[in-house]
């Protein structure tokens, strides 16, 4: 399969440089890289059919001859043509390799900005569905949404063609996608090619044609550019529910294991219209086992009004105390938006490691001097699940999916950019 | 879940550091602990200063 074209040496009728014509008997056209002439090589005398001229130093990346093996079989690149499509008046152009190997013909390699496609056209057509916002082609079952529609101008050509090209050749392109495939239809006067395209990286093309250096660096996101994302992003989601589960039935098991065992009870008063001293004892009580969390609840009847209580869970052995306060206000009403509420009449506080012994909490109430007096209930339990924990994991679970989603939807929202439907979602049926 | 060994080894990480929180009693109360409190304290609740600094706010509904 790795037979070499058959090659026959011209010299150009124009500026008599030697022409090389590898697809001989498949050539309609080639063109004098010296003088730019396009020539008709069915003609004996090699008519010029079009001279052209063209900017300085058109050098395609790939040069003509070089040999490369593409799904299994050797090609050589016999031609060279660049189009050029114009939005909103900048002009946009792509380079065009043409491939060929005698027995299996021409197939193309398609090159914008560093992204590559492996083209080949198509025998059998797509069916084209255009009744929805987005014209739908399917082949072989696979559905191909369309993605632009332009016309495309060819502007430069080199080497030698299987149909007599011209520069100022102008097609109506109309490219539908589904990564990494890219099928196109391309269309002339009387005459429709479809042709179907896969991405390829500049690495693999350098490492098909063996071409030194490195490829150029793609830029932005191409229309059939596989997303690094696809697929990826599902199976974390899969994992994210799996963990959060697990998270679930960890939650379940401490709150089934733990002891929650409540030491202290007490019922108190508090009216800051008597004065006097506020602060006050509890009577003391144990706490057993390991160390543990220890939550002492305040329960109040506070009604439109607030307080605070600065506690102290204060071992009666060792001296050690744990200081905190908590703040407890309730308020509600009635206005033109209806009924309102506003805080609790209870709070609870969780303390961190509190080891074995015997311990009282000290108390000292405040409130306005004016408030209403209030009654509460003070309750402490020890080794009680601390659910903020469960919370704040569930949200570190769910960060890298997120972030991975939000990067596949940025990638698919870049590539939709470059198409007729930029700023509208893409609907391409993706799956993330 | 081979597919993504850096989130599951995150992820596991996740959930043992949560059984360790729960197990250990952490909790994100801010608390000041003060070593050797007089057993006075008991007999002369008053005379205990709070090491909690924290200046409440008052509410005043809607």
């Amino acid at each position: 399969m790795s037979a070499p074209a058959q090659v026959k040496a011209l010299n150009c009728p124009s500026c008599g440089a030697p022409l090389t014509i590898r697809a001989f008997e498949h050539t309609l056209s080639a063109v004098c890289g010296n003088c730019l002439s396009i020539l008709d090589t069915k003609d004996p005398n090699l008519q010029v059919l079009q001279q052209f001229k063209a900017r300085e130093g058109v050098q395609p990346r790939i040069p003509l001859g070089t040999r490369g093996k593409l799904r299994g079989d050797v090609y050589e690149v016999v031609g060279y043509q660049e189009r050029t499509i114009t939005v909103d008046d900048v002009p946009y152009f792509w380079s065009e390799y043409l491939l060929f190997n005698p027995y299996k013909g021409f197939r193309y390699l398609t090159e914008y900005q560093g992204h590559w496609n492996d083209v080949a056209t198509l025998r059998n057509l797509p069916q084209v569905d255009t009744r929805g916002p987005r014209p739908v082609a399917t082949l072989l079952g696979e559905k191909y949404y369309h993605f632009q529609t332009a016309s495309a101008t060819t502007t430069y050509v080199l080497g030698e063609f299987p149909w007599r090209v011209r520069v100022g050749d102008i097609a109506e392109v109309r490219d539908f996608v589904s990564p990494p495939r890219m099928l196109s239809q391309e269309g002339t006067e009387g005459e429709t090619v479809w042709s179907l395209g896969e991405y390829m990286t500049g690495a693999r093309v350098w490492e098909a044609f063996g071409l030194p250096g490195s490829p150029p660096e793609a830029v932005g996101v191409f229309a059939s550019q596989p997303s690094p994302y696809k697929g990826s992003a599902k199976g974390v989601w899969l994992l994210c529910l799996f963990l959060l589960v697990a998270l679930l039935a960890v939650a379940q098991a401490f709150l089934a294991f733990s002891r929650q065992e409540q030491v202290f009870r007490g019922n108190y008063s508090f009216s800051p219209r008597s004065g006097g001293e506020a602060s006050f004892v509890t009577e003391v009580f144990e706490l057993k086992g390991r160390p543990s969390s220890v939550e002492v609840g305040v329960n109040t009847d506070l009604a439109n009004n607030w307080a605070y209580f600065r506690l102290a869970l204060i071992n009666g052995d060792t001296g050690q105390a744990y200081d905190f306060g908590r703040e407890v206000s309730y308020y509600y009403g009635r206005d033109s938006d209806g009924a309102w509420t506003e805080g609790r009449a209870n709070d609870r506080a969780v303390i961190p490691t509190v080891p074995a012994g015997r311990y009282y909490l000290r108390v000292e109430p405040e409130m306005d001097a004016g408030a209403s007096p209030v009654r509460y209930e003070l309750t402490v339990r020890r080794d009680v699940p601390y659910m903020g924990w469960f919370w704040m994991a569930a949200g570190l679970l769910l960060v890298p999916p997120a972030f991975k989603s939000l990067r596949s939807v940025g990638f698919e929202r870049r590539r939709w950019q470059e198409s007729d439907y930029a700023g509208s979602s893409s609907g391409s049926g993706d799956d993330e | 879940m081979i597919k993504h060994p850096f989130y599951l080894a995150y992820g596991v990480l996740v959930l043992g550091l949560v059984g360790l929180a729960e197990y250990r009693g952490w909790s994100l109360l801010s608390v000041n602990e003060v070593k050797d409190v007089p057993k006075s304290v008991r007999d002369n609740p008053g005379a205990y200063r709070s090491h909690y600094v924290f200046f409440p706010r008052v509410f005043r509904g809607k």
